[in-house]
C-alpha cells in the first residue's frame, strides 16, 4: 500500500477512492469496518445479515465516493450513518425479529446502558459513557431503543407508553445535550 | 409540514427513527434548508459515537467486496493506466467513467495495479479493464453527466473539480485533463478564488505550478458572462494590478504564465478583449499561502 494512504485524511482517502484506488478502499475497510460491523450486528442480532449490510457500505463506497460530504462529518460517521439506515431497513421486514427484539430492548433498556467492552479508544468511551449516564432517563432510553433497537419513534412511545410528541422531542433533546457534552471529542477526532 | 413539525423530527430522522412517508417529507426540506441540514449531520455525528469503536473486521468479509469490485468486463478495450488523469485519455474512456459511476453495470470497473501490503487485507494485482461506447452512447452518458454535475454542484473540493474535468473534457479535451492532473500534483500550489468577504466558499481556483511558470484556471462554476464581456485575470504586483491573462467569458480551464512575483490574484469582468486596468469591482480574490 502506498505509505500516504494510511495517515490520509477523509476527503483524501475518499478522493484516492474515486480514482479507483482499491487499496484506499481498503485502508476505509481497515479503519472503520469494525464499528460499521458491531453497529449493523447490534442492530441486527445476527452476524450473517450483518455482514451483508457491512458488504453493501462499503460497495456502495466504492461505487458512489461522491455521496460523502467531508464538511458534513467524518468518513466514520458517514459510514455508520449509511450502516444504521441499511440494517434497519433489513430489521423492518422482518416482523417477526421485530417482535423479539421489542422485548428484548425494553429488558436492556430499562436495565441501564451498558457501553461496549472492546473499544479501541477507552478515553473517548469512558466520555461517552459519562455523557449517556448523565442524560435524563427518558431520553437514554429513547435514544438508546431508536437507535440500537432500530424501532421508529412511534414504536418507542408505544413500548415505553409515551406520547408521540414526548419521545419525539426527548431524542432531539438527548442528541442536541450530548452533542453539548461532546464536543471536544468531536472536534479532536475525525480525519 | 410546517418548519417546526419539520424541526421535531430531526432527531428521529437522524437515527432512522420516523416513518417512510416522514423520511420523504424530511428530504424534501432538507434539500433546501442547510440550518436543518446541518443539525442532522450534528446529530449524526453524535449517533456513531454510541456504538463500540469495533475491533478489527473479519478478512472473509474484505475478501468479498474485493471479489465483488475486481469482477471484470468482458469486451474490448485498452488497458489504461488507471491512476488518475492519464485514465482520462479519451472522450469514450470518459464516457465509460461516468456511465460506470452513475450505476452501470458492476462489471465495467476499471482500474490501475494495485500492491498487496501487510497491513491490510491481501488484495490481488488486477489487470485494468475498460469496454468501449459507441459513439452513438454519448447522448446517454451527457445525460448522466449532467445529473452527476447536478448532484455535486453544491460541492467544493477535489472531487468536484474530478467530476468537472469530465464534464469539460467532453468539450474542450486536453486542457482540463492537464489542470486535472496539475491538481493533483502534490508539488502544485493551489489558489483559492472566492468573492470578497469573510468566509465565503471558493468558486474558482488556480493551480500553480512555480517550476515552469505555468498556471491552470479553473472555473467550472463561474455564471457565463455576456458574449462581448470577458473574465480577466489580475495580479496584485508591487501593489498594482497587472493583468494575467483574458479568460474569455465562460473559463472552465486556461493555462497562463505567471511571474514568481505574484502571489494575489484577482478576477474582475471586462469588455471583450480585456482592459489595462481593472475596471469593474472585484468579483473573486484569493492570495497564495505565505511559506
Amino acid at each position: 500500500m502506498r505509505p500516504d494512504l494510511q495517515n490520509a485524511s477523509d476527503a483524501n482517502l475518499v478522493l484516492s477512492i474515486a480514482r479507483w484506488h482499491e487499496d484506499a478502499l481498503a485502508e476505509a475497510y481497515r479503519r472503520h469496518a469494525g464499528a460499521v460491523l458491531g453497529l449493523a450486528r447490534r442492530v441486527l442480532y445476527d452476524g450473517a445479515l450483518a455482514e451483508e449490510v457491512a458488504q453493501e457500505v462499503f460497495l456502495r463506497l466504492w461505487s458512489a465516493p461522491e455521496r460523502f460530504d467531508p464538511g458534513r462529518g467524518t468518513l466514520r460517521s458517514f459510514l455508520l450513518a449509511q450502516t444504521h439506515g441499511r440494517a434497519v431497513d433489513v430489521l423492518r421486514s422482518e416482523t417477526s425479529r421485530r417482535r423479539r427484539e421489542q422485548r428484548e430492548a425494553v429488558e436492556t433498556a430499562a436495565a441501564g446502558y451498558d457501553v461496549e467492552h472492546e473499544v479501541s479508544d477507552l478515553a473517548v468511551a469512558e466520555q461517552v459513557r459519562e455523557a449517556l449516564g448523565g442524560l435524563p432517563e427518558g431520553q437514554r432510553q429513547a435514544i438508546e431503543l431508536a437507535y440500537f433497537g432500530g424501532h421508529s419513534y412511534r414504536e418507542v412511545a408505544s413500548m415505553l407508553g409515551e406520547p408521540e410528541g414526548t419521545v419525539k422531542s426527548r431524542i432531539r433533546a438527548g442528541l442536541s445535550r450530548l452533542h453539548l457534552q461532546l464536543e471536544p471529542v468531536l472536534a479532536g477526532g475525525g480525519g | 409540514m410546517r418548519h417546526a413539525e419539520i424541526e421535531e423530527l430531526l432527531g428521529a430522522y437522524a437515527l432512522d427513527a420516523v416513518e417512510p412517508e416522514e423520511a420523504r417529507l424530511v428530504e424534501e426540506h432538507l434539500a433546501t434548508c442547510p440550518r436543518c441540514r446541518a443539525e442532522v449531520a450534528t446529530h449524526r455525528q453524535v449517533a456513531s459515537l454510541l456504538g463500540d469503536s469495533g475491533g478489527a473486521a473479519p478478512e472473509t468479509l474484505w475478501a468479498r467486496i474485493a471479489g465483488e469490485i475486481d469482477a471484470e468486463s468482458a469486451g474490448p478495450g485498452g488497458p489504461v493506466d488507471g491512476s488518475g488523469p492519464k485514465a482520462l485519455a479519451s472522450i469514450v474512456a470518459l464516457g465509460e467513467v461516468v456511465a460506470s459511476r452513475e450505476g452501470g453495470p458492476r462489471d465495467e470497473r476499471r482500474g490501475g495495479p494495485t500492491e498487496p501490503a501487510a497491513s491490510t487485507p491481501a488484495l490481488r494485482r488486477r489487470r485494468p479493464a475498460g469496454r468501449r461506447f459507441a459513439l452513438a452512447g454519448l447522448g446517454a452518458v451527457a445525460a448522466a453527466l449532467a445529473l452527476v454535475v447536478g448532484l455535486l454542484a453544491s460541492q467544493v473540493g477535489s472531487l468536484n473539480d474530478r467530476v468537472a474535468v469530465v464534464q469539460s473534457a467532453l468539450s474542450s479535451g486536453s486542457l482540463a485533463e492537464q489542470a486535472l492532473a496539475a491538481s493533483l500534483d502534490p508539488r502544485s500550489e493551489r489558489v483559492d478564488l472566492a468573492s470578497p468577504g469573510a468566509g465565503r466558499a471558493p468558486t474558482a481556483s488556480l493551480v500553480l505550478d512555480r517550476a515552469s511558470g505555468t498556471a491552470f484556471w479553473i472555473g467550472t462554476k463561474l455564471p457565463a458572462l455576456a458574449r462581448d464581456r470577458t473574465y480577466q485575470l489580475w495580479s496584485l504586483v508591487g501593489g498594482k494590478p497587472v493583468s494575467v491573462g483574458v479568460l474569455g467569458a465562460l473559463p472552465h480551464y486556461a493555462e497562463l504564465r505567471v511571474e514568481p512575483d505574484m502571489s494575489t490574484f484577482m478576477v474582475s469582468n471586462e469588455p471583450e478583449g480585456g482592459s489595462q486596468a481593472p475596471t469593474t469591482p472585484v468579483l473573486l480574490q484569493g492570495s497564495a499561502a505565505a511559506l
